[in-house]
């Protein structure tokens, strides 16, 4: 425990969510218009790559002669060198960075709360194991673990999501382990003991509704890096196979296309940095961190933040 | 402080015998015989793979690989690429300068842009220079970093003619690559130390500061800044780690012969030994800028050491 004192301090990709999880005191977060907005936006994303089969102009695999066809009344985003249409093509690429992203944080979040619900509430022993093997996912960067992940289980939206969600385990759990570390101290959960509720009835009725605020605020950020995960695996030609369209190997493919048909990467890129763009945005929010809001609160009100000291130093005890 | 990096030292052991047991596992698990693989177009008689195989010691029970293989490690022998059998320390030790040249060149675009931005949002928060900052921060971070470098080649390389987009010669051949690797990591800096200002302007020296009627430069100078920069430092060494994997699809999209690519083309090969090389070399280096990061942070802020130590 004594390094997570050490506190200001940021690590790998969380620590986006640090000055968020600040605010994230336990309490469900109150949503603002700001938020519904986001919220809305992020909707017409998901029902647009959902809804692709009937909106979508074109087959997204059909190729035409049209090949190499700039933006334009027929085709909006253009067509790529065998003719398809890129918007088409855009608006069903979604679903395999989405789906295996949504996977990843899923899997990751329910691995990861388990986890370090158990840590936190079991024996020394048992947390200390948990924790070390933790440190050793964390001895990685997150990309490196889930290129060996995948080079060890082939491709697929599966292996893809459990190579991405692995990397995202131990953040989860370090949260959920400090934060049953101190509400266990708690009188209500002393009272449920007393009272003969068995460890894994109180863990599941007192102290994971305590985290769920945390939990679903790096949910949040990890999907943001999730969807940068998947699309980078794909872009590196390890996620969705050629013909299936897919945000991250569409910009791949438009690589070699750069200088007759520049559109090719725009849309796809376009597309990934606007998803990624408003869950950052709905994270903040959700967080009740929002810039003026901090700025006015002074950011520096409530130093001592779960997310820093689950990551920062090695979380022993 | 001693004590502090012999602890830190001491906590990284388990954890790189981790590493190295995920590595030799995870590889080991590749469905299909290496062997075969290698044999693959050759047609091989189902006898020259069991020799291939018995050569490689692929046919003897896993935690005895896994041994010898620890053992050869300590001995700083990486073993020899399937490929071209060549060692792959060598190899790594080839390939190293070339990716630490693009981390380091990518730290330095991170941190030119990335320092003067926290500051300028930091010291004024909420002022149009804040927000321009904080507005950059946010789309930088979201922008996916192979998008960026693509862009970037479409316009200095393709449109303008400026810079070469291929290749590792000369210092021009480095500028996009380390714009479009350090881009996301300058908005990361930016924020940090943005966050990290208002955390110290908040503190009580700096109004006991203000009340002695020391000047606002010298106040940033002398207290705020040192006290401002602990979560950027953590962020600096844990983000060259990410650097090193990062460079993964960098050094893919430009050409670049570096650790990157070495790995990337070692995983699309089944060349177990330089996968495992590669990924193992990583893992260490961030182990040991994560230590480093920590002494760095005990020495710019003695208020750690007491923590950290005790």
């Amino acid at each position: 425990m004594n390094n997570d004192t050490n506190a200001a301090d940021g690590s790998k990709w969380w620590q986006w969510a640090a000055p968020r999880l600040r605010r994230a005191s336990g309490r469900p977060p109150r949503l603002g218009t700001g938020t519904w907005v986001i919220i809305a936006l992020l909707l017409i994303i998901v029902l647009a790559t959902i809804l692709a089969p009937w909106i979508s102009p074109y087959s997204p695999t059909a190729v035409s002669s049209a090949h190499l066809v700039g933006p334009g009344a027929q085709h909006l985003f253009g067509t790529d060198d065998l003719g398809r249409d890129v918007f088409s093509r855009t608006l069903w690429g979604g679903r395999v960075s989405l789906v295996s992203a949504a996977l990843a944080v899923l899997m990751a979040t329910i691995a990861g709360t388990a986890l370090g619900l158990i840590a936190g509430y079991s024996h020394w022993l048992i947390s200390s194991l948990i924790m070390r093997i933790m440190d050793i996912v964390l001895g990685f960067p997150a990309l490196l673990l889930a290129l060996l992940v995948l080079a060890t289980a082939g491709g697929g939206t599966l292996p893809e999501a459990i190579a991405i969600s692995i990397a995202f385990v131990p953040v989860f759990t370090r949260v959920v382990y400090l934060s049953s570390l101190s509400i266990k101290q708690e009188g209500y959960v002393t009272a449920a003991r007393v009272a003969g509720l068995r460890a894994a009835a109180i863990m599941r009725k007192h102290i994971l509704p305590a985290v769920q605020a945390e939990v679903l605020v790096i949910m949040t950020s990890a999907f943001g890096w999730a969807i940068l995960l998947a699309s980078t695996l794909s872009f590196l030609g390890l996620g969705a196979q050629p013909p299936t369209p897919d945000w991250g190997a569409d910009l791949n493919a438009g690589q070699s296309y750069l200088v007759d048909g520049w559109w090719i990467s725009l849309a796809p890129g376009i597309a990934i940095t606007i998803t990624i763009l408003l869950v950052n945005l709905l994270g903040d929010q959700l967080a009740g961190g929002t810039r003026r809001g901090a700025v006015r609160r002074g950011a520096g009100a409530d130093t001592a933040t779960v997310l820093t000291a689950a990551t920062s130093g090695t979380g022993e005890l | 402080m001693t004590l502090l990096i012999l602890r830190r030292l001491l906590l990284a052991v388990p954890v790189l015998l981790g590493v190295s047991i995920v590595t030799f596992a995870s590889l080991h698990l590749i469905p299909g015989n290496p062997a075969q693989t290698l044999l693959f177009g050759t047609d091989a008689s189902p006898q020259q793979v069991a020799a291939l195989t018995q050569q490689l010691g692929l046919d003897r029970p896993m935690v005895i690989q896994y041994f010898e293989y620890l053992g050869r490690l300590l001995h700083g022998n990486l073993g020899e690429s399937y490929i071209n059998q060549v060692p792959v320390a060598t190899e790594i030790a080839q390939r190293l300068p070339s990716t630490i040249q693009l981390a380091a060149a990518a730290l330095v675009v991170a941190l030119v842009i990335g320092v003067p931005a926290g500051l300028v949002a930091g010291t004024r928060p909420g002022g149009w220079l804040d927000r321009i900052a904080t507005s950059g921060a946010v789309l930088g971070v979201a922008i996916p970093y192979f998008w960026l470098a693509l862009v970037l080649v479409l316009i200095f390389s393709v449109k303008l003619g400026l810079v070469p987009s291929l290749g590792t010669g000369g210092f021009d051949s480095i500028i996009l690559p380390a714009i479009a690797l350090g881009w996301g990591f300058a908005a990361m800096i930016a924020r940090l130390l943005r966050a990290g200002l208002i955390d110290a302007y908040a503190q009580p020296y700096v109004t006991a500061a203000q009340a002695r009627g020391l000047s606002a430069g010298r106040i940033l100078a002398t207290t705020v800044f040192r006290n401002a920069c602990g979560p950027m430092v953590a962020a600096l060494g844990l983000q060259l780690g990410q650097l090193l994997a990062g460079a993964v699809a960098i050094e893919v999209i430009f050409g670049r012969a570096g650790l990157g690519s070495l790995l990337f083309n070692a995983i699309s090969s089944k060349d177990i030994p330089t996968v495992q090389g590669g990924v193992l070399f990583i893992a260490v280096i961030y182990v040991a800028l994560n230590l480093l990061v920590d002494v760095l942070k005990a020495i710019i802020d003695p208020r750690t050491r007491r923590t950290a130590s005790s």
